[in-house]
């Protein structure tokens, strides 16, 4: 009996689905006219990675789900199956254009009905070399332990410099320390500079593992009701929702979600945007992807420092080729060119003196003389006339001309116009070019959709360049209080402008306390000083009245805030050195210290044993904020001033007549 | 012989965790397996071959603590006192004996008990020489469980504690999970620097730290710290990751008028020692630049204490914990005497081997005593039973008492047939005959 459900189990098919649609335009307006899984990388078009793989890998089944130029993927897939009689895997290829999401797809999956075992979820723009097959078995091997176990996620380790390019997808990844069950799933880019993580988190696991160096691959072993749950949840969009969504919602569907970070001689990364496709050609170039390389498939000639050359390349006098180049069949290059890093096409033709590093040719490119290309990617049949500059992740399209002799950086342009009134700027393309300006559909300042500045989607604003990030730590460094002053004095402001309840308030004011391990001394300093402060950034942004006249409202609304800081002695006396230093720093003289220490005296805040050791015992003043220094002298002086000589003169009689009483 | 090393006790704690307890006596003085618990760490430091150790005591039980500690250890002993009424922080004791400090130090607290041999954690200093070391214990053995004295379980507070795991363990936060109120913030630059890390809540900070002597001088300066692990550690951590000092300073001199920042980084208290310095003259000589921006100058690790028993007993769990399990660990069994070495047991007495008993006690017929410890010069009538609780010194229980998961403080006297359960007696309380106290009481003051 036993052996016989094991029979079975050795049975079930390996099955994939490939989702052959990016839902987004990183690649326009390369993408107009050619799906993304179709532009070539390595002169090969981009599906042909995974098919190849799937197909080592020993997939049965692969189904294939396209939306846009869906015509075009399945001629290619035809095309693909026909080439190769060995092929036995079982391609099909579905589409719709109500495919608007990785969730409408496995919706639509559920629909059809096609799955009846695990399979595995991925890209079509992936190129991977992993052994699947060990990864499936893993992932039934974790039902067993754990019937909720629905998917597995791989993961892949980034070296450091890979990391410091793109931070489209990376991820920040809680794990636990001894199943690897996912805990938390995040986009580090999603964040800015702190990711805040939920307490509870802790106290529910006692022990976790934190990665934020892993690249998703985006490759994902499902189990059967993967599907259904999608259709169950309409809102799931994407995959990223989906994994949110299942570890939100643990104790209720008792699903469970596994990682497993591949071993460190694999390869797995996704084009997702250009950035990323540099990367992989270059990965590529340089054989980390092995099997994966150009030499091992095509008629190509691999020489050192990783230049292939296929059949009929043409090198005239003086070029060199540096490193990681591949030049495709027919192609010819003149005299003294200086070409590194860079994959030019089939039957292209490159004159003398041109300069090509960090650049993507494709098919029938035409560079005249004394051109220079730098990070850039430039479509089938573009002819770029003499003395060109192209650099900083320009992308070019199909059949545009360029120049002669102009420059373009960070320019995307497109063969057909967005608007037929648009006419040819040949400012941009030259005096003889022939190509339009491609305007991305959202405002977007900095167009460098090379992606290594910035990410150019609306809810990933985040940017930042290294230097930046820098910056920022220094400032930390400079001074955590001087921070966390400013946070409380924002705080504040909101919550007078918006009048905020002051529990938020004083709940804003201890977080923040956290994140700059202010002592609980300088606390109540810096609160103090703080809803000072309020008054006069009053006056300074209605410039109505004066500091005293705005004093009552603002002291009226913050005494919760001061009541919950300041309650011992000790913190009286803190309280008032911080309203000291303040009304010296701005010289409000005597009146105004009066009136705050009346205010809060009669809200018996302040005790008069207190105000008087302060009256009597001169301390130098914390100046925690490094905005003033007064010597004692000043302090002195400071309450010498009449009007606070009254107020303690009355506060002893009115003690020494309690006293008498 | 450890030379390069001062060890510092910390044992002017009130002990308000374990009000209860520590209002009749200091908390070092606490009694686990019939011994004060300082007793424990200043084993640990001459099991150590430590020659010497400074102890930082409350002024007002100088005495007291003098008379406890006189003549029992070969290792030189120096007490230091603090004022006790103020209220003084780990760091802020530090700061009074900053002249009698010359050394790196290693700095225990006198709750701490364990079998750890502290060789590992000094060979790590040696190899590393990092700026802070802390030890945590991977097996604090504690779950969260019922009290004596108190309703409901008893809880324990816990540390969240991060470090990287590689050829050491470098620390990169350290903070109780009190700290925070509902979200924990981690910084990108942190997960820059180490992208790869575990996060624990389930390990013991054991309040054993080896502290660079440097450090000891940015506290007498930052006088606003008054407490090591709350407030010293999280700065040292967080200061781990600045980066470019000489540049900052160079930015800070520029705008120096427009008032930003006087305040002194901890990074400048740090001095190298000759043989660094030398070496990096070495350095310098053969790539001259980067000697000098590359180097991060603090560094905090964690050593990892994995077999070894570890409980503190600054809670009343804690302190409970430990008297239970001390009579089958090797602790216990190493220093303490086991069983009844001069007290008078009589006949038909049953007492399980996980019990301990001490000098001059006598325990009556047919008394029955089971996972407990009963102090010295106890006098224990006929047929009194104890189970799971903790007896300690010169306390009178006369016949046919019952006592069970209790602790009994000094002095005190139980008339016959007693009964209680779940309690904690305070020092010198008397319970009358036949009385019964059942529901998880506190007795302190009053009597019944």
């Amino acid at each position: 009996m036993s052996s016989k459900k094991k029979k079975l189990e050795e049975k079930q098919p390996l099955q994939a689905v490939l989702i052959c649609d990016s839902f987004n335009y990183r690649f326009m307006p390369l993408t107009r006219s050619k799906p993304r899984v179709l532009i070539p990388l390595l002169n090969v078009p981009l599906i042909d990675y995974s098919l190849k793989s799937l197909h080592s890998a020993g997939f049965d089944d692969v189904f294939l789900f396209c939306c846009s130029h869906s015509q075009q993927i399945k001629d290619h897939i035809k095309q693909w199956l026909a080439s190769r009689a060995n092929v036995s895997m079982n391609v099909q290829v579905f589409s719709s254009d109500s495919y608007a999401s990785v969730g409408d797809v496995l919706r639509d999956l559920d629909g059809k009905g096609l799955i009846r075992h695990d399979f595995v979820l991925l890209f079509g723009d992936c190129v991977w070399n992993l052994q699947l097959k060990k990864y499936v078995d893993e992932h039934r091997n974790q039902i067993k332990n754990d019937k909720g176990c629905i998917m597995t996620l791989l993961f892949k380790q980034s070296s450091r410099e890979r990391r410091s390019k793109s931070t489209e997808d990376q991820v920040l990844l809680f794990v636990d320390g001894t199943t690897n069950k996912l805990l938390l799933y995040d986009k580090l880019s999603k964040h800015g500079n702190k990711v805040n993580v939920n307490l509870s988190l802790f106290q529910e696991n006692r022990n976790m593992k934190v990665y934020c160096n892993l690249q998703d691959t985006y490759i994902a072993i499902c189990s059967v009701n993967v599907p259904s749950l999608f259709a169950d949840n309409f809102d799931y969009e994407t995959r990223d929702d989906f994994i949110r969504g299942i570890l939100e919602q643990e104790d209720i569907l008792g699903s469970t979600i596994y990682s497993r970070i591949c071993e460190s001689n694999t390869y797995a990364t996704r084009v997702i945007n250009p950035s990323a496709y540099e990367v992989v050609s270059l990965d590529i170039l340089q054989r980390w992807s092995f099997p994966i390389v150009p030499d091992l498939e095509d008629k190509v000639c691999y020489q050192r420092h990783n230049i292939y050359r296929f059949c009929d390349v043409s090198l005239m006098m003086n070029s060199i080729l540096e490193k990681n180049v591949a030049i495709g069949t027919y192609t010819t290059i003149g005299a003294n060119a200086h070409i590194m890093n860079s994959v030019i096409g089939s039957s292209c033709k490159i004159g003398n003196n041109v300069k090509i590093e960090g650049a993507f040719l494709w098919n029938n490119v035409n560079v005249d003389d004394d051109c220079e290309l730098r990070c850039c990617i430039i479509g089938e049949n573009v002819h770029i006339k003499n003395g060109c500059t192209i650099s900083e992740g320009s992308l070019i399209s199909n059949d545009v001309v360029i120049g002669p002799n102009v420059t373009l950086k960070c320019r995307l342009i497109q063969t057909e116009p967005d608007d037929d009134d648009d006419k040819i700027d040949t400012n941009i393309v030259g005096s003889e070019g022939k190509g339009y300006l491609y305007r991305e559909s959202e405002e977007i300042e900095n167009i460098n959709i090379w992606g290594l500045e910035k990410v150019s989607e609306a809810d990933e604003s985040w940017k930042s360049s290294g230097s930046e990030l820098d910056d920022i730590e220094e400032e930390e460094e400079i001074d955590d209080t001087k921070i966390f002053y400013n946070e409380v004095l924002d705080s504040f402001q909101r919550g007078f402008d918006e009048n905020v309840a002051s529990e938020n308030l004083i709940l804003e004011v201890n977080s923040s306390k956290h994140a700059y391990n202010i002592p609980i001394k300088e606390l109540g300093f810096l609160v103090t000083r703080a809803v000072l402060e309020m008054p006069k950034s009053l006056v300074e942004s209605k410039s109505s009245g004066d500091y005293s006249s705005n004093l009552d409202s603002v002291l009226n609304k913050f005494t919760p805030v001061i009541k919950n800081y300041i309650k011992s002695a000790e913190s009286q006396l803190i309280f008032l050195m911080a309203a000291e230093e303040f009304t010296l720093l701005h010289q409000l003289g005597g009146s105004v210290f009066y009136k705050i220490l009346k205010f809060f005296y009669d809200k018996d805040i302040l005790e008069e044993d207190v105000i008087l050791q302060w009256y009597e015992n001169t301390q130098p003043l914390p100046a925690l904020l490094a905005d003033c220094e007064f010597t004692l002298d000043d302090q002195l002086e400071f309450r010498r001033q009449k009007i606070v000589q009254a107020f303690v003169k009355w506060l002893q009689e009115a003690e020494e007549e309690s006293s008498d009483n | 012989m450890v030379h390069e090393l001062q060890a510092i006790i910390f044992a002017a704690g009130k002990g308000s965790r374990i009000t209860e307890l520590s209002c009749s006596m200091p908390k070092c003085l606490l009694p686990v397996g019939n011994e004060p618990i300082i007793f424990y760490p200043i084993r640990m430091l001459q099991k150590a071959n430590f020659k010497e150790v400074t102890i930082i005591i409350p002024d007002i039980f100088e005495e007291m603590i003098e008379r406890a500690l006189f003549n029992k250890f070969q290792i030189d002993l120096k007490l230091v006192t603090v004022p006790f009424n103020k209220d003084m922080g780990t760091a802020d004791s530090l700061r009074l004996i900053e002249n009698k400090i010359h050394n790196d130090m290693l700095l225990i607290s006198c709750d701490i008990l364990t079998d750890f041999d502290l060789l590992h954690l000094i060979n790590l200093y040696r190899i590393y020489n990092p700026t802070l070391t802390v030890v945590l214990s991977t097996n604090s053995m504690l779950n969260e469980g019922s009290v004596p004295g108190k309703k409901g379980k008893g809880k324990i507070e816990r540390d969240l504690i991060g470090f990287e795991v590689k050829d050491k363990n470098k620390l990169l936060f350290l903070n109780s999970e009190a700290d925070f109120e509902e979200e924990v913030p981690f910084h990108k630059s942190i997960l820059r620097n180490c992208p790869q890390f575990e996060v624990h809540t389930d390990y013991l900070d054991t309040h054993i730290y080896v502290l660079k002597k440097w450090v000891l001088k940015f506290l007498v300066n930052q006088k606003n710290i008054s407490s090591i692990k709350g407030e010293l550690i999280p700065i040292l951590i967080r200061k781990q990751f600045s980066k470019r000092l000489c540049n900052q300073k160079e930015m800070n001199s520029g705008f120096a008028t427009s008032s930003i920042d006087v305040k002194p980084l901890v990074t400048d208290y740090f001095k190298n020692d000759e043989i660094t310095i030398a070496l990096q003259k070495l350095e310098s000589s053969s790539k001259s630049e980067k000697a000098c921006t590359s180097e991060n100058k603090i560094e905090c690790l964690a050593y990892l204490m994995k077999e070894n028993f570890c409980i503190r007993t600054n809670h009343l769990l804690g302190y409970v914990e430990a008297n239970r399990r001390l009579p089958s660990s090797s602790t216990g069994s190493e220093y303490s005497t086991p069983k009844s070495p001069a007290s008078k047991v009589l006949d038909k007495v049953q007492i399980g081997n996980d019990c301990l008993i001490g000098n001059g006690t006598k325990i009556g017929e047919r008394s029955a005593i089971k996972k407990s410890v009963i102090g010295s010069n106890c006098n224990l009538g006929e047929k009194v039973k104890i189970a799971n609780s903790i007896i300690m010194d010169n306390v009178v229980i006369e016949e046919g008492c019952n006592i069970q998961g209790s602790i009994v403080c000094n002095g005190v006297y139980m008339n016959h047939n007693a009964e209680i359960k779940d309690c904690v007696i305070g020092a010198k309380q008397k319970i009358v005959a036949l009385g019964k106290l059942k529901v998880n009481a506190t007795l302190m003051k009053f009597e019944i």
